[in-house]
This record gives structure tokens, sequence and C-alpha cells, in this order.
């Protein structure tokens, strides 16, 4: 046997406890935190629990790691993805070493975050993003073009929104994969095949969020580039609120959901019906309001002297008749009720006619054929001419009062 | 098919006619008459689109691979 002094014993001399040799090799490698690069792989959460196992691996070795979701619970960890650890050194009860994970990095996502930025900037710069590039959605497309995932979500949400909304258009759906490796192809021939063979009014790209590497195809350069050189304009619902891919970017109109690029897509049939209601009002209004306003007029000429002409009387007349004639085949109750008032008014009119007004008993004086209306205008002995409805005397002034 | 394809496409000519109807109608350059006889046209394109929109129908078509 060596030399006792040099093991660790209790203070008496006496042999550890299991659980004290776990506290001790605890109290040293403890102290020593870790950065530690590996790949997934058995990773294991024990339901109801709020913790995980995993392991990290390189070609020949594997570490044990524990993790408890309280401290990244973000993070959903898959069997294959490259990581690197933060955490401490722990033996556990059961004789373990593990690594007390307190901190995740996807090393593949960072890679993508980087390759994201790095594409983003380059496109801006080309100027894909503009505002000036943005196409405009029709107002009343008659189809709307959907690209989604076969039976995913994202289908159903557009296609029920659609059919809510306004049934005046005709969805043309073509599924495509969209994520794995198949994503980027189908979806560049599915806007192809609409841009060559099937124009429609708006193309409707959706998928239902995911992470940034499910999202990959939509950051992919030729995806971007053939978006942009769609004539059919493209309402995208991709990413979602805070991670827009380059699609997003680079599409017409960027929707938050599936569910909104349909509302974008297609108006809404009540609002339109609301719109057509409107419009009935504001006529009938703005027409309502010009009868009173020509009534107004007649009102004006008929209270000045240019109302002795015939001619004007005649001309008005015609207007009135035409415009009962009009109105009457045209117009609603409230645009009939003007005209009885211009009925009315017709009649007034012919009373303040100067043949009218004669035929009331009333007569004309003139001297020198001019209208007498003031008795300064005459003096005895002047020559004057009254006329009355059927004819007219001549007479001379004997006396004038005052 | 072809004659779904008017009807619609009536609708939105319908709708930008009577936009436009309206948009003269309040400019109020039209004379009295030139605006009734606009407006009893303009209702009766109100009333036709309101119908297009009581019976419009959508479909769903799905493109096949087999289609392109």
């Amino acid at each position: 046997m060596n030399n006792l002094n040099e093991f660790t014993t209790k203070e008496n001399g006496q042999a550890l406890s299991v659980s004290e040799f776990n506290a001790l090799i605890n109290k040293l490698v403890s102290v020593v935190p870790v950065l530690v690069e590996g790949e997934v792989s058995n990773y294991r959460d024990i339901p109801g629990r709020n913790f995980c196992y995993f392991d990290i691996k390189d070609k020949s070795s594997v570490a044990k790691c524990f993790q408890g979701f309280w401290q990244s619970s973000k993070i959903s960890l898959e069997n294959g993805t490259l990581i690197k650890v933060f955490g401490y050194p722990t033996l556990q009860r059961n004789g373990s070493l593990v690594i007390d994970v307190r901190e995740i990095i996807i090393v593949g996502e960072g890679e993508l975050m980087r390759k994201y930025l790095e594409m983003k900037e380059k496109l801006k710069k080309e100027g894909l993003f503009d505002e000036r590039h943005k196409k405009e959605l029709p107002q009343f497309p008659r189809k709307i073009g959907l690209i989604a995932g076969k039976n995913s979500s994202a289908y159903h949400d557009v296609t029920a929104e659609i059919k809510e909304r306004w049934q005046g258009a005709d969805i043309i759906f073509h599924p495509s994969k969209v994520q794995g490796i198949y994503a980027k192809s189908e979806i560049m021939r599915a806007i192809q095949y609409f841009n060559k063979k099937k124009p429609v009014g708006a193309l409707i790209i959706a998928r239902g969020g995911g992470s940034l590497e499910d999202l990959q195809a939509f950051d992919s350069e030729e995806i971007v580039r053939e978006i942009f050189a769609s004539r059919i304009p493209i309402v995208s619902a991709i990413g979602h609120e805070d991670h827009w891919t380059l699609s997003d970017f680079v599409a017409d109109v960027r929707a938050k959901t599936p569910t909104k690029a349909a509302q974008l897509a297609v108006p809404k049939k009540q609002d339109v019906s609301e719109r057509l209601d409107y419009y009935t009002r504001q006529m009938g209004m703005i027409t309502k309001h010009k009868i009173d306003d020509a009534q107004s007029e007649l009102s004006y000429f008929a209270r000045t002297s240019k109302m002795k002409q015939q001619s004007k009387i005649n001309e008005i007349k015609a207007n009135i008749d035409k415009i009962l004639e009009t109105g009457r085949r045209s117009i609603r109750s409230v645009i009939e009720m003007s005209f009885n008032e211009i009925n009315i008014f017709e009649r007034s009119l012919k009373l303040v006619h100067p043949q009218n007004i004669l035929k009331r008993g009333f007569a004309i004086v003139e001297k020198k054929q001019k209208r007498v209306t003031s008795i300064e205008n005459i003096s005895c002995n002047d020559l004057v001419i009254t006329t009355l409805q059927d004819g007219y005397f001549e007479g001379t002034i004997n006396r004038k009062f005052k | 098919m072809p004659s779904e394809d008017s009807k619609k496409k009536d609708f939105e000519a319908v709708y930008k006619e009577i936009e436009e109807a309206v948009r003269d109608i309040e400019e109020g350059k039209l004379s009295l008459s030139e605006s009734m006889a606009l407006y009893k046209v303009t209702m009766k394109k109100i009333q036709l689109s309101k119908k297009m929109l009581q019976n419009m129908e959508s479909k769903i078509e799905e493109i096949s691979n087999l289609n392109q």
C-alpha cells in the first residue's frame, strides 16, 4: 500500500463516502467552465420534467450534457445539429460526468445567419428590394395563384380566407415543397409556371413560419431573383414577424400570415357592397342639390325683370319640362318631391307673367313708348296709351294727384 | 371557361364605370339634365353589380406536376 497521506480521506483518515467523493470532484471540476463544440446525439427529454439530456460527440468521443429548459427554452435541439455548449462539468450522483449546460449556440444557424445577412446586403445594394419595383395588386383579381405545401395549414388558411371574403376569384393552387432540398427548384418552377402558362392577377407564396434552417430555400438568391423577375405581383407570407426571409423583402407585398396574404390579395365582398351603397347615396344627394340649385335660380329669374321676355320664360319652361320628363322616369321619391316644388313654382311663374297680370284687371300706362311707373313722370295734357289684356286706348291727362 | 371569365371581367369594368360616374357627378361640371341621365344609368349599373356580387362563386384548381 502506498503512503496513505497521498490520498484524500476524511479528516480522521477514514474513507470518503461516495457522496463525499462526488461532492469533492464537483468542487474541483466546477471551477473549470468549458466551451465545447460537438454534434448533438441521443437527445431525450423527460415528459413532465423541466430538463433534458443529450450527448455531444465528435469522431471519437462523447460527452454527456444536461440542460434545464429554463436556461435556454428557445432552442429546440435535434440530433445531428452542430452546437457549442457553455457549461460546468458536474459529476452526477449516478457517477456520470456531464456538462451542466448554461447556454447553447447552434453553429450551423450562426453560419446560416451570416450568409443570410451577406446576401441581404448584396441584393439590397443591387436595388432588388427598392419600393419603386413593387408592383401594385389588382383591385378585383379574377384568379389568384397559390404556391404552398400540399395540405399545409398555409394552403388551408389562404383558400378559406379567399372563399370567405371574395367569391369572385378562382384559386389556382400549385403545390410545392417549401422546405428541404427540393424546395428551391420546386418553388422556382411554380413561379415560372404561373408567369409562362397560367396568368393570374396575383400570386401568393405562403408557408407557416419555421426555423432559419427550415426557411433556407426562401433566402436563396435564385428564388429572390425569380420573384423579382415575376411579371405577376407576388404577396409573400413566409417568415414570421421577427424574421423576414429574403423572399419577403423582394415580394411586392409582404404579409405577416397566410390569412393576411389572402386579405391583401382580394377585397371583402361586404366592403365593396357598402361602397356601392355609399355611391348610391352620394349620387342621390348631389343630384338633389343640383335640382335645388336650379330651383333657386329659377326663382331668382322670376324675381328680376329678365322675366319680361316671353322667350326666356319659354326656355325655362322647356327646361322644366325636360327635367320633369327625365326626373319622373329616373329618380325616386326624394327627387320627385323637388319636382312637385318645381310644378308649384311653375304655376306661380305663370301668375307673374305680364299677360296674366293684365288678365287680372291691371293695366300698363305708356307715354312716348316708355312705361309710366311714377306720377312724377306725367304732367297735365300728356298723351298716354293704356294697355289692357285685349287692347289699348289713348287719352290725355286732365288732372293728377299724389 | 370563357363565360365565367367575361362575367368576372364585367364586374371590374362595371365597378370602374360606376366610380367614374360618381366622380363626374361629384365634380359638378355636368348640367342638370346630364347629371340626371348619368344618375339613371349608374343606378342601373349599381344594381347590376350588386347582383353580380351575390352570384359569385370561386373554384379551386390544383396544378398537378403532370399538367406542366
